[in-house]
């Protein structure tokens, strides 16, 4: 900016984003769910933009979960998206919540290898050590929601083959066993997945998968289980709150 | 129980991981070749081939046409749980800041930004967009709204070289304090991705959130764009010591 204030005070938007304009019409409630919005042609029309933009902004909105595109029939405002809570415990999947949700668990796999190098060097335990891997499929009101992966040490949880994930979730097995998690990092990033994994989800690759990755740790800092989640981004939205960073106070200032 | 036998391409993802933790391998350190990697595990070029694409998808690794394959700059981490301006935290570890500002307007508040202000429906507020540009790479673009009436003549300012909060701390007397943010997923448009330089329909981080102020009063609400191969998003929880019965 220049010293000429008042001329460019009141900028205008650089441009127009149409799936911001329809974005705000959902939130606002002009346009409700389950009603059909307009075509592509009325917003072409409408806001003086070709077909392709338009088509380019319903896109990411039917990709985020907001739309609905049903073959013949147009496009639709969806639900509420499910919400998952990042603040407590380290967001595990018990905390997804919507409105009537019920959460199921489904095992795809579950099996004892070696944690090789990799893991190995993770939990600090020998490379020719056992670990566990469990990989289940959550799905909310029956329909697809994240791919769910575990990895256990095997000194930890030596029985752990016998212990049913659908009764009890991980943390309760952990602290049935003595073991406290008093910690827990997690990193949040996008991920792309296989074909198969796509598959599980009821996706193509088009959707942003949400991948969370919570390291846990006792005590004594000792990394204790390692778990990821890949969960699908048109479903469900991460809720965080934050407060102030004492520590940057003092940089801020200087 | 008889072990079961891990794939050959997650056996190949952890093998690379492994190398490149365990070597400390420095942003831009080139690989070994592909064929000396899958002689050295005894594993089949194209399942190597496979877990690269993978570590390239997730930007852990990236490949320079047909030179060979790279380890990427690890990414700005972005803690969930703790304010802290982009300036400061930019300043923190030693890497530049530029901001590119598009765009301040007065605009009437919608019934969403008004939930989050807690203003009345069609309170003008500003609209500021501004780009953030880390070490020369565009990470971040930024729509914030801001009453007016919290924030006169907010025009008269140099968002470019200032950050946000510093205007508001020193001018308008209010101290980021706390808030709340949702964080989910969205598709940028041709202008979005030619500014951002990444391509159009590419997925993004879309985060949304608004912040108050030491007394309890909001004072902006935002919606950003994170480049996510730019940024991981943390937090770190601590869990208090369960109470037995």
């Amino acid at each position: 900016m220049n010293n000429d204030s008042g001329k460019i005070s009141y900028k205008s938007p650089i441009y127009l984003q149409l799936r911001e304009i329809v974005r705000n019409k959902i939130e606002d409630g002009e346009y409700l769910p389950g009603v059909v919005i307009p075509s592509e042609n009325e917003f072409a029309e409408k806001y003086g933009i070709n077909r392709q933009t338009v088509r380019t902004a319903i896109d990411a909105l039917v990709h985020e979960g907001l739309l609905i595109r049903l073959q013949g029939k147009g496009v639709y405002v969806s639900g509420n998206k499910f919400e998952q809570n990042l603040d407590e415990e380290g967001g595990f999947s018990q905390n997804i919540k919507k409105k009537n949700a019920s959460i199921r668990t489904r095992q795809i796999s579950k099996y004892r290898r070696k944690a090789d190098q990799y893991y190995g060097e993770l939990f600090s335990i020998d490379q020719n050590a056992d670990m566990f891997y469990v990989k289940n499929l959550i799905s909310a009101n029956s329909a697809p929601l994240s791919l769910e992966e575990l990895y256990i040490p095997e000194y930890l949880l030596p029985n752990f083959m016998d212990s049913d994930l659908g009764v009890f979730n991980i943390r309760e097995i952990y602290t049935f066993y003595g073991i406290e998690i008093r910690k827990v990092v997690q990193r949040i990033q996008l991920a792309s997945l296989n074909e198969r994994d796509y598959k599980y989800l009821g996706i193509d690759k088009k959707i942003g998968i949400i991948q969370l990755q919570n390291i846990c740790y006792d005590s004594d800092d000792k990394v204790v289980l390692i778990t990821d989640t890949y969960t699908r981004s048109d479903q469900c939205n991460f809720n965080v709150s934050f407060k102030r960073d004492k520590s940057s106070v003092t940089l801020e200032l200087d | 129980m008889a072990a079961v036998k891990v794939s050959p391409r997650e056996i190949a993802f952890e093998k690379l991981l492994f190398l490149i933790i365990k070597n400390n391998y420095p942003p831009h350190f080139k690989l070994p070749s592909e064929r000396e990697l899958s002689e050295r595990w005894g594993l089949n070029r194209m399942t190597l081939r496979s877990a690269i694409d993978r570590l390239i998808s997730e930007n852990v690794l990236y490949s320079k046409g047909g030179s060979g394959t790279y380890v990427a700059e690890p990414k700005l981490v972005r803690d969930l749980h703790y304010l802290s301006s982009l300036t400061s935290q930019i300043n923190r570890i030693d890497q530049t800041l530029r901001t590119k500002f598009l765009s301040l307007r007065i605009v009437e508040s919608t019934k969403k930004i008004s939930l989050k202000l807690k203003v009345p429906i069609g309170t003008p507020v500003y609209e500021l967009i501004r780009l953030r540009i880390i070490n020369d790479i565009p990470a971040t673009l930024e729509t914030i709204y801001l009453p007016k009436q919290l924030y006169p003549n907010l025009e008269r300012f140099d968002f470019g070289n200032t950050s946000l909060y510093d205007i508001l701390e020193r001018n308008y007397g209010v101290t980021p304090d706390c808030g709340q943010e949702s964080i989910s997923v969205t598709y940028v448009t041709e202008e979005e991705a030619t500014l951002l330089e990444i391509n159009e329909g590419d997925p993004i981080f879309f985060i949304t959130g608004a912040t108050s102020d030491v007394d309890g009063s909001v004072i902006e609400y935002y919606r950003s764009l994170f480049r996510n191969d730019r940024f991981v998003l943390t937090t770190t929880s601590i869990i208090k010591e369960q109470t037995h019965e």
